[in-house]
Order: structure tokens, then C-alpha cells, then sequence
């Protein structure tokens, strides 16, 4: 995954996680390029037993000199060690001959020095990692992809690893971006002190939105995401006949009264006297006009969704709009 | 001539190919034990969406009740069904008093600053965890892909050593590296016991569930076991704990690469299959949609040219779907990084995103080259100036004299001349306007923190 190979493929067991790996060498490409993938330079026996190849290995020791050795021993280094850790590696082995790690920079060669029961246990833990890096990106790239033959047939499990917590959705303006503007309208039937009971006329609620996002560098996420993801997850919880398909649907319609009592209010006449005892929504969608220098058109008229009046209850009601 | 010289090397050649298959496996497994690699480029992860997610609490804090608050749209019963539902991780549902609110708040803020700075990382790590799901879970449908990514995020920096450099652990590991031993350390124990208790307590009052419980227990003993070792245990002992530690961090760098890889991929794969896509006009739309026109004489300029608007739309395309393979090719994922940077920061100011901008940015910012973030923290550097610039904890004695000013020492030194030239930061003036907005498509998605 990570930029380990620039030539490559000679080390297929090390790619360990080196984002700086290729990067660090990133700019003189100089002699690790060719020989990047392994270090042969810094071997000194390459014949020689498994002990030996530790120091070679290791490339902490093999680079006591930041300077001018290590730079030739730099190239065949290549690709060790995340030069990013090295730098301080070399340091600190020189500074400190082996005193106290930091606890990032361990070195090959005090890996290597573990009793052989601690060398195991390691050994054991890397592969459980690597086990673990596997699943969770296969989950991951299951969750993401489309769904096929063996995202269905784990379906199951795939779910109850990713959710809560792992979910993610990167179709971002994909397949299609949006082609239309949806603005939501909502109204409301008033009720008087007095027992009289009148009706407000229409009130887009996402002009609001869209009057705090024009010259703002910063849009509040309240006016970017609130009422357009509620009305989403209303569209996504209701069926043709606006009948909400689970609890989510109760959920949602809850959400947009509460959206929606507050920006009617200036309707009220008196705010103190007089409560909303009814609302209603619609949506109206308003295609793109197509660009001009494409030769499409489109029929750009308005297309209205109108939902059936909900009664209002004190828990549909903020605070604010109270 | 005769089959002597045929047989021989073959032999040898599959001994050979053995022992270069042994020698790269010791070799890598004594790369991610022995180091947590990228010490730089999980620094500047951390501190990208620290920031990121700290700027944002900043500028939402007139709009916190609405959005977290007890009685925001999302009302406390609203998000305590759907939390009910799908266990999503958020201490803000353990009361719905709006004091409660207003610590969780500041606490996320709080911790994001921490994290930013790099105090006690470890901890602070968890800390903004806890900030970030809590707010975020409390209302997920506030969010987009920008939180998206910064939830992610958080969970896998827990995971990783991402406080090594730039940041106050590393000065005062420096401290102590000078002082000699390490000190007693008063803070830690401090934060380590009130950590504990925390964890204890909320477990006995059943306010986390058993995963949560585990998953935080063994963060809590994991460190203890750290500091312990530290203190009283051999060299073994801390070599051992620590290529665990490194271990952790390196599979954990790894999947924070994937995922922005898988970023990009599906991003890119979805496009590849739409229409609009296909014909060159997609970027056109966005720059139309109401929700993405802050500047709309700016959307309008950019949307009138059909060449532009084709050529940036393939672009994007292009550039998403291609990213993933070229991180085997340093030079074109470094341009093609510069790219998709400058398309982020421009889509911050043209569809008004500026904070998922940020987190994106944050996110490549994991691929981006070592030799380059030595030459920016360097320039960072510059003014202050302490005696022990700021190398990893540990190089002070051996780096070059010239570490403090010029470029940052040792054998890096001669790189970062040669790094991507300019800084490519932030600048905003491309048009290169990349319609990747902070959130799923409309129409399609049943994903993007809904169906939570």
C-alpha cells in the first residue's frame, strides 16, 4: 500500500507501513532509486549466518555518521527503516549508546538482542497485526465498493464490523452530481387565543440556509447540512405515499417540524398569543439548466412534493420557537 | 557448455532466493518493530485534523447548541432512539442537561487543542476520540464527509505515535534525554490515576458498553505497562514494550494510508460509472446547486467555459482513480498530491467547504514526502530557535551543527533542496475547482452517517 516500491518487487515480505519510505529519498533520487528495494550495500556478509545479517540489517548501527559515510551507505539503505525515524535513530544510538528509548525509535538491533521467548511473542503480534490490517481494510473495502458476490453473501458480518463507527460513504457527487436545486417550503395552520384558527401562507425554509451560505467563507454545518440531510433522511424514510417505513421515519419527521418551527415564527402574528397546531411541508425541485455551450435541454419548471398536514406537539417544539 | 554450468547456479539460485526471502522478512519485521515509521507524516496527521476539528468547534460554538445541544432540532429523544438502535459511541447521551453539554463541549475542544499540540499525546489522543464521536454521534445528521474523515481519523490516531515530533512530548523527552533519567513525572501519574478512575467509574455505572470498556481498559493498562517498564523494567523489558508499541503504530499508519487510498478509489470508481462524468459537464452542476454557491459570480465564471468545465471534470476523474497506484511511483504522487491539495483548497472557497477541505488535506497529508516536512517544520522553526531544534527526540547530539538553521540536519540535510519546490499548501487561487463537496451524492446515498 504504502510507497515502499519505487523498482520493487524484490522484498515482497517488507513492505511495512513506510509512508516515508519511497518519500524520504524523494529528492535526490539519487542511488537508492536503482537499488532502492534492497539494501545491499549494508550487508556487510551477505553469506553469512543469521546473526551476522542482524547488523546488516539493523540500519541503526550501519549509520552512526549522519554525514558523509552515511550518505553512500544511504543510498544502499534505501529503503530501510523509515529514514524518517532513522535520522534520530542514528542520533540517538550516538548520543545515548543505549539508554532509555523514547519509546518510537527501539532499533533493529535491540529487537534482535531480545531474549528469544520475547522475539517469539513479537513475531506473534506481528502477524496478529497483520491480520487485523487485513480484515479491517477488507471490511472497509467491502462496505465501500459496490456491492457484489461476496459483499452479499457477508453482508452480516461486514455490517456489524463497520457499524456504528467505521461507516463511510465516499460517492461524493458520484455517479451523478445533483442536478437540481431542492428547496423545502413549509406552512402552518395558527391557532388563536381566541379559538380562531388561520393558515400562514407558504415559507421556504432553505432560503434561510442559503442566504447564511452566500459570502460566507464559513458556513455553519446548521445551514449546509441541517434541513438538506433532514429532508434526505425524510425522503429516505418514507415510502410514495408518505408514510414513514420505520422508526427512522418517525424520527425524521419529528426532526423537520423541529427544523421548521423556528424559521415560521415571524409568521405569528403574536407570537405569545398564538401557536402552530399544524404544519405542512413541501419540497420544490428545480433542475439545472443545462450549460449553455452543451446542446441539452431541460424542462426546468418547478415539480412540487406536498406532505400531508402533521400535527404539532410541545416536543415538536424548540425552545427557541416557544 | 556441458550441464555442469546449467546446474549448478540452479541450485544456489533457489537457495539464494530463499535466503533473500529470509533476509526480507527479518528485515521487515525488524523495520516495524524496530521503528514507528513516518514519525513526520502521522505528526502532521495529527495536527491537520486536530486543527481542523479544533477550527471547527471554534466557529460553531454560536451554533453549539444547535447542533450538539440537548435541545437542538436533533432533540436529546430523537438521537437517544437512534443511538438505541445502532450503539454509536457518545458520552453526550448520558444526560441531557444542558451543563453536562457544555463540559463535553469545551472538553472536545479542549482535547483538540491538546492533540494539536502534542501534550501527553497518548492520552490526549483518546481524549479527542471520545470528543469527536461523542459530538458527532450526538447528531450525525449535522455531518459530512469532512466528519466523515475526522472521525475516522480519530480512531485510527489512537493507535499510533503520532506525538513523536512537533509536538511538547517530544521537547520534553528531549528535556529528559538532557536531564538524564526520565523524571517522576508527577502529570502522568496524575492523568494516568484520573484516567482510571474515570474509566472505573463510568464502567461500574454502566454508562459504556462492554466494548468500549475493553477497548479503553486496554489502552489504560497498555500505558501503565509503558510508563512501569519504563521506570523499573530492564532493557528487554522497554525494547520489548516498545516494538509492540511500534508495531501498533505501523499497522495502523498502514490502514490510515489505505483509507485514503479507498478514498480516492471509490470516489473516483463511482464517477467513473455517471453520466455527467462521462460528458465532460459534471463539474458544472455543483457550481449551480444552491448549497454549494457561496460566491456565485465566482461559480458562474468557472461554470461558463465548456473547456474548462470539461477538463476539470476529467481531471478529478482521473486523478481520484489513479491516485491509489501512484503511491508506488514517488514522483507522480507528489505531483499528482500537489493536485488533488490545491482541488481541496479550492473547492474550500468555491463550494463554501472548508472544513472537509481541510480534512482531506489533512488526510493526503500522510503521503505527503519526508524530506519535504523536514524543509517546512524548519521554516516553522526558524524564529524560535531553542538549543535542541526540533529532531525527533534523541538527534540533538549527533545532528549536524547546522540543524538549527539551515536544513534540518544530519543526513536528510542535502534532500530538502530538492523537495517539491513550492510549499504547496493552501493557496486557493487555482480554478481548478474539483466538485468532491463534503458529503454523498444526494439522490443515491443510504451511506454518509445516515443509516447509522
Amino acid at each position: 500500500m504504502q510507497s515502499n516500491e519505487p523498482p520493487a518487487p524484490r522484498t515482497p515480505s517488507a513492505p511495512p507501513p513506510g509512508a516515508e519510505r519511497a518519500d524520504a529519498h524523494g529528492a535526490p533520487d539519487g542511488p537508492e532509486a536503482p537499488d532502492g528495494p534492497r539494501p545491499p550495500a549494508d550487508r556487510p556478509a551477505p553469506t553469512g549466518p543469521p546473526a551476522p545479517r542482524a547488523g546488516g540489517t539493523a540500519d541503526a548501527p550501519a549509520r552512526p555518521a549522519p554525514g558523509g559515510a552515511g550518505r553512500a551507505g544511504h543510498g544502499g539503505h534505501g529503503e530501510d527503516a523509515a529514514d524518517a525515524g532513522d535520522g534520530r535513530h542514528a542520533g540517538h544510538a550516538g548520543h545515548a549508546g543505549h539508554g532509555e528509548e523514547d519509546g518510537g525509535e527501539v532499533g533493529a538491533a535491540r529487537v534482535l538482542a531480545l531474549p528469544t521467548g520475547a522475539k517469539v511473542v513479537l513475531v506473534g503480534v506481528a502477524a496478529a497485526v497483520a491480520v487485523a490490517v487485513a480484515a479491517h481494510l477488507g471490511a472497509v473495502f467491502l462496505h465501500v465498493a459496490p456491492s457484489n458476490t461476496v459483499s452479499r453473501q457477508y453482508d452480516e458480518q461486514i455490517d456489524d464490523y463497520i457499524y456504528p463507527e467505521f461507516e463511510q460513504n465516499w460517492k461524493l457527487f458520484a455517479p451523478n452530481p445533483l442536478q437540481q436545486n431542492v428547496a423545502v417550503h413549509a406552512r402552518a395552520e395558527v391557532r388563536a387565543e381566541d379559538g380562531g384558527v388561520r393558515q400562514t401562507g407558504w415559507v421556504n425554509l432553505t432560503a434561510v440556509d442559503v442566504e447564511h451560505i452566500r459570502g460566507n467563507p464559513f458556513p455553519s454545518h446548521i445551514a449546509q447540512n441541517g434541513l438538506r440531510r433532514a429532508w434526505d433522511l425524510y425522503l429516505g424514510s418514507h415510502d410514495d405515499d408518505e408514510r414513514p417505513t420505520g422508526y427512522r421515519g418517525e424520527l425524521s419527521e419529528s426532526y423537520l417540524k423541529r427544523i421548521a418551527l423556528p424559521r415560521l415564527r415571524p409568521e405569528l402574528a403574536d407570537p405569545g398569543t398564538e401557536r402552530v397546531v399544524r404544519v405542512q411541508f413541501r419540497s420544490v425541485r428545480r433542475t439545472v439548466e443545462p450549460p449553455p455551450w452543451s446542446n441539452e435541454s431541460a424542462d426546468t419548471e418547478p415539480r412540487y412534493r406536498v406532505l400531508p398536514w402533521w400535527p404539532v406537539d410541545e416536543a415538536d417544539t424548540p425552545e427557541a420557537a416557544r | 557448455m556441458t550441464p555442469a554450468p546449467v546446474r549448478a547456479p540452479r541450485a544456489p539460485a533457489r537457495a539464494r532466493l530463499t535466503a533473500r526471502l529470509d533476509r526480507a522478512l527479518v528485515r521487515g519485521f525488524l523495520r516495524v518493530t524496530g521503528s514507528a515509521l513516518g514519525p513526520y507524516q502521522t505528526a502532521v496527521v495529527r495536527i491537520g485534523f486536530a486543527a481542523t476539528w479544533l477550527f471547527f468547534l471554534l466557529r460553531e460554538f454560536p451554533h453549539r447548541h444547535e447542533l450538539y445541544g440537548p435541545d437542538s432540532p436533533w432533540h436529546f429523544t430523537l438521537a437517544e432512539r437512534l443511538i438505541d438502535g445502532n450503539d454509536a459511541f457518545t458520552v453526550l447521551m448520558w444526560s441531557g442537561s444542558a451543563l453536562w453539554f457544555e463540559f463535553v463541549y469545551a472538553f472536545a475542544a479542549l482535547a483538540a487543542f491538546g492533540l494539536l499540540v502534542g501534550w501527553r499525546t497518548r492520552t490526549l489522543s483518546v481524549f479527542f476520540l471520545i470528543g469527536v464521536l461523542s459530538l458527532q454521534n450526538r447528531s450525525v445528521f449535522m455531518g459530512d464527509g469532512g466528519d466523515n474523515v475526522i472521525h475516522l481519523m480519530a480512531l485510527y490516531l489512537v493507535l499510533t505515535r503520532c506525538g513523536r515530533v512537533w509536538s511538547l512530548d517530544a521537547r520534553r523527552e528531549r528535556r529528559e534525554r538532557r536531564a538524564g533519567a526520565p523524571g517522576a513525572d508527577a502529570t502522568g501519574v496524575v492523568l494516568a490515576a484520573a484516567t482510571g478512575l474515570a474509566l472505573v467509574a463510568t464502567a461500574a455505572l454502566g454508562l459504556l458498553s462492554p466494548g468500549w470498556t475493553a477497548f479503553f481498559a486496554a489502552l489504560w493498562l497498555g500505558h501503565a505497562a509503558w510508563w512501569a517498564v519504563r521506570r523499573f523494567g530492564g532493557a528487554s523489558w522497554r525494547t520489548a514494550l516498545a516494538a509492540l508499541g511500534n508495531l501498533l503504530h505501523n499497522g495502523t499508519l498502514l490502514v490510515i494510508m489505505a483509507e485514503v487510498c479507498l478514498i480516492y478509489a471509490t470516489a473516483g470508481w463511482y464517477k467513473v460509472q455517471g453520466s455527467r462524468w462521462q460528458d465532460g459537464t459534471a463539474v458544472y452542476y455543483p457550481l449551480h446547486l444552491d448549497y454549494f454557491t457561496p460566491w456565485p459570480a465566482l461559480s458562474e465564471l468557472l461554470g461558463g467555459s465548456g473547456v474548462l468545465v470539461m477538463l476539470i471534470t476529467y481531471a478529478t476523474v482521473i486523478t481520484q482513480v489513479a491516485f491509489p497506484f501512484t503511491v508506488f511511483n514517488r514522483r507522480i504522487k507528489n505531483v499528482l498530491l500537489v493536485v488533488m491539495m490545491l482541488e481541496h483548497a479550492s473547492i474550500a472557497v468555491v463550494l463554501g467547504l472548508p472544513f472537509f477541505s481541510l480534512a482531506m488535506i489533512a488526510a493526503d497529508a500522510v503521503f505527503l514526502p519526508t524530506a519535504f516536512l523536514l524543509w517546512l517544520g524548519a521554516r516553522f522553526r526558524r524564529r524560535p530557535r531553542t538549543p535542541a531544534a526540533e529532531r525527533p527526540a534523541g538527534s540533538p547530539a549527533t545532528t549536524a551543527p547546522g540543524a538549527l538553521s539551515g536544513p534540518p540536519a544530519g543526513t536528510d540535510a542535502e534532500r530538502p533542496a530538492g523537495t517539491p519546490a513550492g510549499p504547496p499548501a493552501v493557496p486557493g487561487q487555482r480554478p481548478a475547482a474539483e466538485p468532491r463537496p463534503g458529503e454523498p451524492a444526494r439522490p443515491a446515498p443510504p451511506g454518509g452517517n445516515s443509516p447509522r
